[in-house]
């Protein structure tokens, strides 16, 4: 593992579960098994001399139980506009190769799937705005998904709700949540609505996650 | 609804731990309905900043015990305030008001939403309560002697054996708190609101109220995330 990377991504993730998604707690799944969409933006990033900022890229995953219990089926879409060595450098880290094993989402996702569906180059509209936890994405034949915040039962406000993870995460240390709805076709067919929407940013190098404090904290001042 | 004008100025900031009969995933905290369909819970605290009017609050330690037969907001709760024995006449009088709901703008806090559920009360119990708590390392033990027992600690994760360490943040919303440590308790009630449930939801917060509504500290974990 000599390559040095970074992978600083603004990303947005609709599953299948409820809002209190039991995998943030270390609980199971909502309904027994979990299917999931990523789509995220680079916002700085690097493969060693390959720079990948700027574009975007998302991670289907299908698993017939528990994230844990593998069996689990994957795809990786890549930005069209990325060039050859910049699809290799994407689909490298979102595969989980080249890191410290398991050290970061992807490496743990891809430990528990046993099918890997060929990668796909193709545009991808997102529009996220992860402060007011919202997001829209389009993959033209693939994929389409949007999500919002959750509105409060009892009195019709957006619910604002968010989960901290100062230590332990291989995902995330800050994370807004929402509500989503997703449509996939093709090898990763799924349907979800009115399901868990998190909203994050996602920050790993070779090591791990990089322990930088989430701009989505600022709220909570210096 | 009509409201009483409130005329008292108060401040209530405790050091808090809870503990209900949900998953660690507890409904209630998403807008969510409870895992079981019903709710029970015992939250102890310590105040460590507090006064009303010219009372002040600060050192004693309260519990409040709720029953709900089915969803929070369906109503018909029971509830039992317990008040730090130490409190004196014009202590016990102000805690009892506070943690009743009373005095303050109308569901600005958590006692006041579930005071505003509860249709049953029982009486108020003046006790030593023995509260060792540790917002940070996600621990606490209880005891009221003859009513509550009661331990908390870290969620430890299935996977690693390691504590599993994650807190809810409401930036904005919240009756209760802005950043909440999550556990796992375990819980015995006796007396007039029996209950027991074990190794789920428990929540170490600081509850910061005046009667207006919360007070917006900036959460204690200033050192997150660490390195």
């Amino acid at each position: 593992m000599s390559d040095r990377w970074l992978f600083k991504s603004e990303t947005y993730d609709n599953c299948n579960c409820a809002i209190n998604c039991g995998c943030q707690f270390n609980l199971p799944s909502t309904h027994g098994f979990c299917q999931s969409a990523f789509i995220g933006r680079v916002v700085e990033g690097h493969f060693n001399d390959t720079k990948i900022s700027g574009l975007n890229w998302a991670g289907l995953f299908k698993w017939p139980g528990e994230i844990a219990d593998g069996d689990g089926k994957r795809q990786i879409i890549i930005d069209e506009r990325a060039d050859a060595s910049q699809r290799k450098a994407l689909e490298t880290i979102i595969s989980g190769k080249a890191c410290k094993p398991l050290s970061n989402l992807f490496s743990v996702f891809a430990s528990t799937c046993t099918e890997f569906c060929e990668t796909l180059f193709l545009p991808i509209d997102l529009e996220a705005d992860l402060d007011a936890r919202t997001a829209r994405v389009e993959i033209p034949g693939v994929l389409r998904s949007k999500a919002s915040p959750k509105i409060n039962e009892f009195n019709g406000e957006p619910f604002h709700i968010a989960i901290a993870r100062s230590r332990g995460s291989f995902e995330f240390t800050y994370a807004e949540i929402g509500l989503g709805e997703t449509q996939v076709t093709g090898d990763m067919a799924m349907s979800y609505e009115q399901s868990w929407a998190h909203f994050c940013i996602h920050h790993f190098d070779q090591d791990g996650l990089v322990r930088e404090r989430s701009r989505l904290t600022a709220w909570l001042g210096p | 609804m009509e409201t009483a004008r409130i005329t008292a100025q108060w401040e209530f900031k405790s050091h808090s731990y809870d503990n209900c009969n949900c998953s660690v995933s507890c409904g209630c905290q998403f807008n969510e309905p409870t895992t079981h369909g019903n709710c029970h819970f015992a939250y102890v605290g310590t105040i460590v900043k507090g006064h009303f009017n010219d009372t002040p609050l600060t050192g004693l330690n309260w519990a409040l015990i709720c029953k709900f037969p089915g969803e929070i907001a369906d109503g018909n709760g029971r509830r039992q305030i317990v008040i730090d024995e130490r409190a004196n006449e014009a202590q016990r009088k102000a805690l009892e008001t506070i943690i009743s709901g009373n005095e303050c703008r109308p569901l600005s806090n958590h006692f006041s939403v579930f005071g505003s559920l509860c249709t049953e009360f029982c009486e108020t119990l003046f006790l030593p309560i023995n509260l060792e708590l540790d917002l940070d390392g996600r621990t606490a033990k209880v005891d009221i002697p003859g009513i509550v027992k009661s331990k908390g600690r870290p969620i430890i994760n299935e996977f690693t054996g390691e504590q599993f360490h994650i807190a809810l943040a409401r930036p904005a919303g919240s009756f209760e708190f802005t950043y909440g440590e999550i556990g796992r308790g375990t819980t015995e009630v006796t007396g007039d609101l029996a209950m027991a449930h074990e190794d789920s939801w428990a929540l170490f917060c600081i509850h910061h109220y005046n009667q207006d509504g919360l007070i917006r500290h900036k959460p204690w974990a200033t050192r997150w995330p660490d390195a």
